[in-house]
Formats: C-alpha cells, sequence, structure tokens
C-alpha cells in the first residue's frame, strides 16, 4: 500500500514535472502550432493559392480600375477571380493588362477586357506571385519567365500586391517557412520529450502497481 | 502571426536563381559580362532550356520567352549581400533586357498558410 502511494506520488510528480517545464506560452505556441500543421494538411497547396488569389482582387480590386494581371499559379486564381466578378456583375468597368502570353490566353476565355501600356501606362493595382521575398519585400521573380512583361506592368501600378503561400518550393516566401519550422519544431519537440517521458513514468507506474497484485 | 526580424532568411539568392533576359545576339558573351559583374560574384550562370516558363532544363533548345529573347538563372550558394546594388548593375549590363529582382515594388505581401492568411506591408 506504501509502494503504491509512493506510485501516484511519483506519477503526481512526473505530471507536475511536464506542467512545471513547460511554461503556458509554449504549451499554447505548441498547440497552435499543431493544429496549424493539421489546418494545412487540410488543404493543398492549391486551395491555399486560390484563397490568396480571390483574397487579393477582394481586398483591392475595385470598378472602374485598370488592373494588372500576373503570371503563374497563384496568379492565375486571382485572374480567375476577377473573371467571376466581372461575370456576376459585382466588378464593373474593369479593363486589365496581362504579363504573359498564358495570362492573356486565360483573360480572353473569362471574358476579362484587356487593354496595353500603350493606351494606359498607369494602373491602379497589380497583383501577381513571386518566387522568394526577403524582410524588406524584395522579391525574386522570373521562373515562369514572364519577368520583362512583369516588371513593366508592375512598375507602373499604384499599389503591387504580392500573393504567396507557405512552405512552396516554388513561390519561396522562405523567410516565413523558416519562422514557421523553427517555432513548430521546437516546441513540438518539447511537447513530444515531456509526453514521452510522463508515459515512461506512467509505465513505471502500471509496472510496480502489476508486481504489488502480484506479491500480493 | 508576428515576424521576428532576427529570424528572417538572410537574403535571397540560394534558395531561387535569380533569372535574367537577355538578347538573343552574343547570348554567351552577355552572359559572361553578367556573371563578371562584383555583385554576382560566385553565381553560376545557367542558360535556360526547353520551355521558358521552367528554370529546370527540359529540352534541346534554348528558351525563347515571350519577347524573342533568352533566359540566364544565375544560381547564387550564398545569400545576397545588396540586392538593390545587384539589380542596378545586372540591368546596366548592355545586352541585358530585365532581371527578376524587384526591388522596393511591392506594397503588401499576402501569404496563405497554416495561420490562415497574414498580410505584411
Amino acid at each position: 500500500m506504501r509502494i503504491q502511494n509512493l506510485s501516484t506520488a511519483l506519477l503526481t510528480l512526473s505530471l507536475g514535472t511536464v506542467t512545471a517545464f513547460s511554461p503556458i506560452a509554449i504549451t499554447r505556441q505548441s498547440t497552435s502550432s499543431f493544429a496549424l500543421n493539421m489546418a494545412e494538411t487540410a488543404l493543398t497547396q492549391d486551395e491555399l493559392k486560390k484563397m490568396v488569389g480571390y483574397k487579393a482582387v477582394d481586398d483591392y480590386v475595385k470598378s472602374g480600375m485598370v488592373v494588372g494581371l500576373g503570371t503563374g499559379s497563384t496568379a492565375y486564381y486571382a485572374v480567375e477571380r476577377v473573371g467571376n466578378l466581372l461575370k456576376s456583375g459585382e466588378l464593373k468597368d474593369i479593363v486589365c493588362i496581362p504579363t504573359s502570353e498564358r495570362t492573356k490566353e486565360q483573360a480572353l476565355s473569362l471574358d476579362i477586357p484587356l487593354v496595353t501600356l500603350d493606351t494606359h501606362s498607369k494602373l491602379d493595382v497589380a497583383i501577381d506571385g513571386a518566387d522568394e521575398v526577403d524582410p524588406s519585400l524584395n522579391l525574386v521573380k522570373g521562373g515562369g519567365g514572364a519577368l520583362l512583361r512583369e516588371k513593366m506592368v508592375e512598375v507602373m501600378a499604384d499599389k503591387f500586391i504580392v500573393i504567396g503561400t507557405y512552405n512552396n518550393k516554388k513561390l519561396g516566401l522562405q523567410y516565413d517557412t523558416h519562422i514557421i519550422c523553427t517555432h513548430a519544431h521546437t516546441y513540438i519537440f518539447i511537447y513530444f520529450l515531456f509526453l514521452k517521458f510522463s508515459l515512461f513514468i506512467f509505465l513505471i507506474y502500471l509496472f510496480v502497481i502489476q508486481n504489488i497484485i502480484k506479491s500480493i | 502571426m508576428t515576424v521576428d526580424e532576427s529570424k528572417l532568411c538572410d537574403g535571397l539568392g540560394p534558395g531561387f536563381p535569380i533569372p535574367v533576359e537577355i538578347t538573343p545576339f552574343c547570348h554567351e558573351h552577355t552572359m559572361r559580362q553578367v556573371a563578371a559583374l562584383d555583385s554576382c560574384a560566385g553565381c553560376k550562370p545557367v542558360l535556360r532550356m526547353g520551355s521558358s516558363s521552367s528554370n529546370q532544363p527540359d529540352g534541346d533548345e534554348i528558351a525563347v520567352t515571350d519577347n524573342g529573347n533568352y533566359i540566364v538563372d544565375l544560381h547564387f550558394e550564398e545569400a545576397i549581400k545588396d540586392a538593390r546594388k545587384m539589380a542596378l548593375d545586372i540591368k546596366a549590363v548592355v545586352g541585358v533586357v530585365d532581371h527578376g529582382l524587384f526591388c522596393d515594388m511591392s506594397t503588401a505581401v499576402i501569404i496563405a498558410g497554416k495561420d490562415g492568411i497574414s498580410v505584411k506591408k
């Protein structure tokens, strides 16, 4: 009986240790990182691209604007959104300038009215993806080969909105990826270390109990 | 999400090669001129082959852009120290049409990911 009490105390102690060694901030962050990882697996890269492409159009494109349309797998969804909103009538009197032949074809298929820099040198907004972004928001673009037209168009836009997704090799945003990985991995590592530790103690506890029962 | 500046990556370059659009006329010469720039020290210039829309070689022909030009991808092992200077230096090489460094142009960067959508301005 005395040994059992001791074991219970040991278990309590081990759980107490877990709590004591994981400050609230870390516990919260590790849990949220974990939840976020789950969320990420739930959404595919394409769904994330669609989400961000749509948001950029919803937030920055208004009726009557001259809009620059980017090139690439993320910009694709922004173009799609402009087409949809024009069709539904939520956006009116928009003209767009495509940054590549591919984007031009996509825009034409969605009945988006197109112009060129020759007739419209100033744009209200341009939306495009990026291959990599640094802390000062400088970009590397042109993995898709459309860099010249992209730059010619986007440099003339009052607002240039860059869209991207995390953990996408092609759409870099490397620094964000690093932040998330560093935090999440460390916290999850610590979290599981404590879980393993308490499980270990619990198994010892069961083993002791079993022996006591046997001896009785 | 709060961005901790100290945890940002060292800089552009190693993560993704910098594309440079050049004229087809004497493109090998232009490639050498670009690679010889002080601000591009340590880079490995690779002429884009196959499809112009991918920097992975996927054909035997030199890739041609929508504008009829070639692309050189500059591969870096180490982070670029001064992207702005490099942008100006590359642009100043005669034979270069433009490059993929977009400095001081973006108004906002919207990123979708683990914690939903975050915006950086």
